[in-house]
């Protein structure tokens, strides 16, 4: 297949995806928390078609409800670290180099951490939410991108369209917007949709923790959490949640792959 | 050599100082304390004297100043969960990690690059399809879920593995029983590494195909096995070592899940449970233990790079 054409597969299902989020718990119009203890833990059949969980909720509407939330969140997280990391990769990439030598010795630190132990540790004390969620990834999964603009404005900035602006006495900012922003979009796009990707996969891994989106409210993370003691008695809790953020993920990456070879054709 | 070796360790060891530093900074500047001082039933005094022996009612910046002399004696201090050297506790679980993580990197390697290799000389062809496919597919797991459905699989419906676990309830400890104990969580663990090495290595090993110097080396009669290693694979690996090197620490990240997942006793589980618990020796024990594996190993990776690619000099970097 073209690039092309993964690009408009992969776009056309990811705003179907979206779409069902969006339009899809009024259309199916079944209530995401309606506890019905009577047949809780119903398998999939005519009435559930997807089963109920523990509590007898219906699992179909929670997936869907879930899909506002762990897109949302995912999106969230993505645009902080992507505008986190265009900002400390643009100031390493055309500061000076003592400041240059700073920010990448911090961004090589973050990079050495093991984040997940960090952000359990924030999460632990400011207590679980959307927000510290989304703070917490992003805070975590701006240093590839900060490494990649660096490098790229690097190579850029000594080039004549620069150095012509320069002379003309442009204001660093503005001239980084109007004249190396626009080269640096490709590379941006491409990781923002990557990062939402990877996002959506740490969403899921903290709400299996326990220290994501807090029920009653669904993700499909946190849809998860309880499924591993529900594997014998109740497995399919824990496969649709699962097949949703697979399949959610393998859309986004598709879409971020054929966005790289459409953009950078040839790397 | 030496010198570059030298400088190298000098600029780890600086980066290591201000790893210690953030994690220090963001442990301690958030609010709350450690989970011992939350008991209700705890008076303000008994409060007080639980805050005092554990060193927390000081001034933040004496804290760090204390922990960083204490680390440079090499004591990490006491654990506030298991009342136990938080050194030794890590030393007791790290065996355990280091055998999942190595396995899982053992399998990453030995599965992606020769598999890279094939793939880049038949592009298109139905194991580079399949490669691929199953590849985006490794990537875009959760990698809890992946465990989770390897159980469902392999242990509940054909009862062919364990479900968790590094060692049997009865029949103890022997050699089998800990490779199938080892056999599900590595190869979880290893699944998206894999895949993304895979796709790394064989997108290089397609531009080397390119180059002149293979079509050099195919003119003047060389073998095609010591084109696709001597010349082509050589060059591909590159940046496939860089991105084993960059892997590192997310095998780790990864290890914490997928050992909790399989109730592996690693340290990964044992830093979930210490940051759960807000158990700041042993969280920052961990996170220093595990930096500084990753920056040792960063350090292999770029006398790896002087191996494969004798142009580059050590003086460059």
């Amino acid at each position: 297949m073209t690039p092309r054409r993964r690009l408009q597969l992969a776009g056309v299902t990811f705003l179907a995806l979206a779409a069902a989020a969006v339009a899809g718990p009024a259309l199916y119009g079944v209530d995401p928390n309606a506890l019905d203890f009577a047949r809780a833990g119903a398998p999939p059949g005519a009435l559930h078609p997807l089963g109920t969980d523990e509590s007898g909720r219906d699992v179909l509407a929670r997936l869907l409800v879930g899909a506002r939330i762990s897109l949302a969140t995912g999106a969230a997280a993505m645009l902080l670290a992507v505008s986190f990391g265009t900002a400390v990769g643009a100031v390493a990439g055309l500061a000076r180099p003592r400041l240059d030598a700073v920010l990448m010795r911090l961004t090589d630190a973050v990079l050495a951490i093991p984040t997940i132990f960090v952000v359990i540790t924030v999460i632990t004390f400011l207590g679980p939410s959307v927000t510290t969620l989304v703070v917490a990834i992003g805070a975590t999964s701006w240093m590839g991108l900060a490494r990649l603009v660096r490098g790229e404005l690097l190579a850029l900035r000594h080039q004549d369209f620069v150095e012509a602006a320069v002379a003309l006495g442009d204001p660093p900012i503005p001239r980084f917007l109007r004249h190396l922003l626009p080269h640096l979009w490709p590379t941006i796009l491409v990781n923002a949709t990557l990062g939402m990707g990877s996002a959506l996969l740490t969403e899921s891994a903290l709400s299996f923790l326990g220290l994501g989106v807090q029920p009653p409210a669904a993700s499909w993370g946190n849809m998860l959490s309880g499924a591993q003691s529900a594997l014998f008695t109740a497995p399919w809790l824990a496969i649709f949640p699962g097949l949703m953020i697979l399949a959610a993920v393998v859309t986004i990456n598709v879409l971020g792959d054929a966005l790289r070879d459409t953009l950078h054709p040839g790397e | 050599m030496a010198a570059f070796l030298l400088r190298r360790l000098g600029h780890a060891m600086l980066v290591l100082l201000v790893v210690c530093t953030v994690t220090f900074a963001i442990v301690h500047a958030a609010p709350g304390g450690p989970s011992l001082l939350a008991d209700p039933k705890l008076s303000v005094a008994e409060r007080a004297a639980i805050a005092e022996r554990l060193g927390v009612d000081r001034p933040i910046p004496e804290q760090y100043a204390r922990w960083l002399t204490r680390l440079a004696r090499g004591d990490l201090g006491n654990s506030f969960l298991y009342e136990t050297n938080t050194a030794s506790t890590i030393a007791q679980r790290l065996p355990n990690t280091l055998l999942l993580a190595g396995t899982a990197l053992l399998i990453t390697i030995v599965v992606a690059i020769p598999l890279a290799a094939w793939c880049a000389e038949r592009p298109g062809g139905w194991l580079d399809r399949i490669a691929g496919a199953l590849a985006m597919g490794a990537i875009s797991i959760p990698v809890f879920w992946l465990g989770i459905v390897c159980i469902l699989v392999f242990a509940v419906r054909l009862g062919i593995l364990p479900a968790g676990g590094a060692v049997g309830a009865e029949g103890g400890a022997s050699l089998a029983d800990r490779a199938r104990h080892l056999v599900l969580p590595s190869l979880v663990l290893a699944a998206a590494g894999t895949a993304e090495l895979l796709r790394y290595t064989r997108a290089s090993a397609r531009q080397q195909y390119a180059r002149p110097f293979v079509r050099a080396a195919r003119a003047k009669g060389v073998g095609e096995r010591a084109v696709r290693w001597r010349h082509a694979m050589r060059n591909a690996l590159i940046p496939a070592v860089t991105v084993i090197g960059l892997q590192l620490p997310r095998l780790v990240g990864g290890a914490a899940i997928t050992e909790t997942v399989f109730s592996w006793p690693g340290m990964g589980r044992l830093g979930i449970e210490a940051a759960l618990a807000r158990d700041y020796p042993l969280v920052m024990g961990i996170t220093l233990v595990v930096s500084a594996g990753v920056l040792l190993a960063s350090l292999l990776v770029d006398v790896a790079y002087l191996a494969l690619d004798p142009r580059i000099r050590p003086d460059q970097s």
